[in-house]
């Protein structure tokens, strides 16, 4: 087939080698961490963020921005620890997840169907999702049941989840119809002359997104073990640096859930090393916006000597 | 030849009526396309061409009249609905995505709408009797202008559609690309298929179509035999039963007042013209020949190299604040460019005055003057507003560029650039707008207007310089500027590959 004949280097490829390289350097400062049990409460770690960057992904690709992901992870994990003190441990994560596909369903509404700004839009829902967190679980509490948090004891555990992300992302862009997000986001206009329904698609990547955030807020409540009410809203802009750094554009329409995983592996990674070194906790913001500024830097360079 | 016309047309048209705003663009357009016919629909800027064919699309919905197709009325709710039911148009301006590879966009109607994908060989087999050799997985952002034309029209053949519409389909080609592009439609059509063909180049037309249609004023006004004339062609399309307007100067023409030689910008290839004090010379020619970018150049918005003189003195503007303050400014037809909605009329129309009211290096700004000026200015332009106060999105279109009109004259420029001032502006509004203008060259200033309406041009230009690809092809005035060498100029009639 003539489409493979040429190996070309996917677009993570720059975010797959830093991640490798970030990993050699930690086992190089902090001797044990490429130990299996070191390596599985890492990537354990992460499951939370690379879940939500993925659902951030989805919204980007389309054209849109989501700046209520964060919150809307508070929601969804709330709303699970206060079914879990009443129902079935599986209705319970199943409520959380419809939850964030709510959530999500009203973020798409309020863009695609109102055309409401997709920053205004988002940066308004994310009180509303933050508000319903605090007036269902006023303070931090509530636990997870343990049966629920054993799922986790395997070290393989977290690798589970990420190849099924991975593998399900790059199974469904092979499937004809995922082209249409990428049009919808690359060039809005020519996608609806072509028979696209733009708007089905964009308000589908915000669902998408909420559904992408209750699994990140599950993953985050087997960590934790308990609920909290303001838990995902600080997790929001790491979420958007993931992608960029993943090689997504903001501007919609290039990039992948793929590049996405490794940009918030990388990232977390990058947060693990300067708390190692002891670097004091103002420095370590001041450092995390370095490299976002890099990363920024860096697509923008690529960018520019593309066209 | 089949037989046309007699048997139940495959797409008709009743009726049709279209308005933007103030602005008719289709007016009661009416044609018959029969199966296995290529038909040709050919008029001026601004005929409606482009309106038509996005109605018939699923693009725009029309405010009243019929869509018939295969006899049954139609009213394609989206572009989707049109592809459904078999209909395929090759956009001018292209719909194709340039983040997304080749492969991507020629299949995209088929991810959309669900149908299954058409295989490799087919898709190769297709672009080669297009003449296009590029590897599918090529992102569309690499290819050429004329590249991403011939992959447009090859969407649309992928769908395999019973109507093909080409919309302007060889701008960027080239002759032997033409060539090969119309023996691939003429095989379609034998295979019975049809097709609507729209197009400025008159020779084209009259080579590939069985009939063709002409198209002035949103409605379709002849029916030519393709053995027709391109001067006959070229009379319908102007309208010839209209009597010229009357040119409305006779001021004295002064001294040069801008002189630009060998000009080059992205989309300007070396032109070279001069304006006098008084006289306002008019670009002309088809839309996207060059004409904006020539103005944003002058007006240093885009880069540009070449020589340019304002009152004999060299000149380099870099950006727009330079280009004011050497006495060159600019009005865009484009509101999106020039207004300030929410804020008050004063400041709109003072926003590129304030250099001439500071004092003390800006420390001190004469308010109490720019806002007599302003008052003043807004009095001379017969502005129909509520006062300096008022937010400028609460007046009218055409209100609005009259206030352009008037930020432009408060910097006092020497020359004065139009772009296409009047685009979707009332007729009196237009007429007092242009008798401003006047009005202007009367006193001494040099007038470049680049108009998209022949008739703007005709009416207030004393001489109008006719662009094709960036390049002056024809200079007309006096006797010679006459609609009819207008229109013609602007198609290269004369020099063009079929005619």
């Amino acid at each position: 087939m003539s489409l493979m004949a040429k190996v070309r280097l996917p677009y993570y490829t720059p975010v797959l080698l830093l991640t490798g390289l970030l990993l050699v350097l930690s086992e190089a400062l902090v001797p044990g961490f490429l130990e299996p049990v070191n390596l599985s409460r890492f990537l354990f770690s992460a499951l939370p963020m690379i879940f939500l960057a993925a659902g951030q992904t989805l919204v980007i690709l389309g054209g849109g921005i989501d700046l209520s992901l964060g919150s809307l992870l508070t929601l969804t994990s709330v709303t699970m620890v206060v079914l879990f003190e009443k129902v079935d441990p599986v209705i319970a994560t199943l409520g959380g997840v419809a939850a964030g596909a709510v959530g999500g369903a009203i973020n798409g509404l309020s863009v695609a169907y109102l055309r409401l700004q997709p920053l205004v839009a988002t940066f308004a829902t994310s009180f509303l999702f933050g508000g319903v967190s605090l007036w269902l679980l006023p303070q931090p509490r509530g636990t997870v049941p343990q049966e629920v948090r054993g799922l986790a004891d395997p070290l393989w555990f977290p690798l589970i989840p990420l190849l099924l992300l991975f593998g399900g992302w790059v199974l469904l862009r092979h499937t004809p119809r995922i082209t249409l997000l990428y049009a919808a986001g690359g060039q809005a206009r020519s996608a609806y002359a072509s028979g696209v329904q733009v708007t089905k698609v964009r308000f589908g990547s915000y669902v998408g997104a909420g559904l992408l955030a209750a699994l990140g807020a599950f993953f985050l409540l087997l960590e934790t073990g308990t609920g909290d009410p303001l838990v995902g809203q600080p997790m929001l802009l790491g979420s958007i640096t993931a992608v960029v750094l993943g090689g997504t554009r903001l501007s919609g329409g290039v990039g992948g859930i793929e590049g996405t995983i490794f940009g918030a592996l990388l990232l977390v990674l990058f947060r693990n090393l300067v708390f190692f070194l002891g670097v004091p906790s103002d420095l370590q913001v001041l450092a995390e916006g370095i490299v976002v500024l890099l990363a920024l830097a860096a697509s923008g360079y690529a960018l520019r000597r593309e066209a | 030849m089949p037989t046309l016309g007699k048997a139940e047309p495959l797409l008709e048209v009743r009726g049709l009526v279209k308005r933007f705003g103030s602005t008719v663009a289709l007016d009661g357009a009416a044609l018959g396309l029969a199966k296995g016919e290529i038909l040709g629909l050919v008029g001026a800027n601004g005929s409606g061409k482009s309106t038509l064919i996005r109605a018939i699309a699923g693009i725009v919905l029309p405010d009243r009249g019929e869509i018939r197709w295969k006899g049954q009325a139609f009213r394609p709710r989206d572009p989707g609905a049109a592809w459904r039911a078999g209909i395929a148009v090759a956009h001018q301006e292209t719909s194709l995505i340039p983040q997304l590879s080749l492969w991507e966009n020629l299949t995209l109607p088929h991810r959309a709408l669900g149908r299954p994908l058409p295989t490799l060989k087919e898709i190769q087999d297709l672009l080669a009797s297009l003449g296009l050799g590029i590897p599918l997985e090529t992102p569309v952002s690499r290819l050429s202008a004329a590249e991403r034309q011939l992959a447009e029209v090859a969407k649309a053949l992928l769908w395999r559609p019973e109507l093909l519409i080409l919309d302007e389909p060889t701008a960027a080609l080239d002759r032997e690309q033409v060539e090969a592009l119309f023996s691939r439609v003429r095989d379609f059509v034998r295979r019975g298929g049809s097709c609507l063909f729209v197009s400025h180049r008159l020779g084209e037309v009259r080579s590939l179509c069985h009939r063709i249609l002409i198209l002035r004023a949103g409605r379709v006004v002849h029916e030519a035999e393709p053995t027709s004339s391109p001067e006959e062609l070229l009379a319908h399309m102007a309208g010839r039963d209209v009597s010229p307007p009357p040119r409305s100067h006779g001021a004295t023409v002064g001294g040069e007042v801008l002189r630009v030689e060998n000009l080059w910008a992205p989309g300007v290839q070396g032109v070279s013209l001069e304006v006098h004090r008084g006289e306002v010379v008019g670009l002309g020619g088809l839309q996207g020949q060059g004409q904006r970018e020539l103005l944003l150049a002058l007006f240093g918005a885009i880069p540009w190299r070449g020589r340019l003189w304002l009152d004999g003195r060299p000149l380099f503007p870099s950006d727009p604040s330079e280009a004011l303050r050497s006495g060159l400014a600019l009005v865009s037809g484009d509101r999106q460019e020039m207004a300030f909605p929410p804020r008050s009329v004063e400041e709109n129309l003072l926003a590129a005055a304030w250099p001439r009211f500071a004092r003390w290096l800006g420390a001190w700004l004469q308010l109490d003057q720019a806002r007599q000026e302003a008052l003043n200015m807004a009095k001379s332009l017969d502005l129909v507003y509520g006062g300096l106060e008022t937010p400028l999105a609460n007046l009218s279109g055409g209100n609005q560029q009259k206030v352009f009109l008037g930020r432009a004259l408060l910097v006092r420029p020497k020359v004065l650039l139009l772009d296409d001032p009047t685009v979707g502006v009332d007729p009196p509004t237009r007429a007092t707008f242009y008798a401003r203008v006047q009005e202007l060259a009367n006193r001494g200033l040099g007038i470049l207007l680049y108009s998209s309406d022949e008739e703007e041009l005709l009416r207030h230009a004393q001489r109008v310089l006719v662009m094709v690809r960036g390049q002056v092809v024809a200079i007309l005035e006096g006797e010679k500027l006459t609609r009819e060498r207008l229109l013609a100029a602007s198609l290269g009639v004369r020099n063009e590959p079929y005619g």
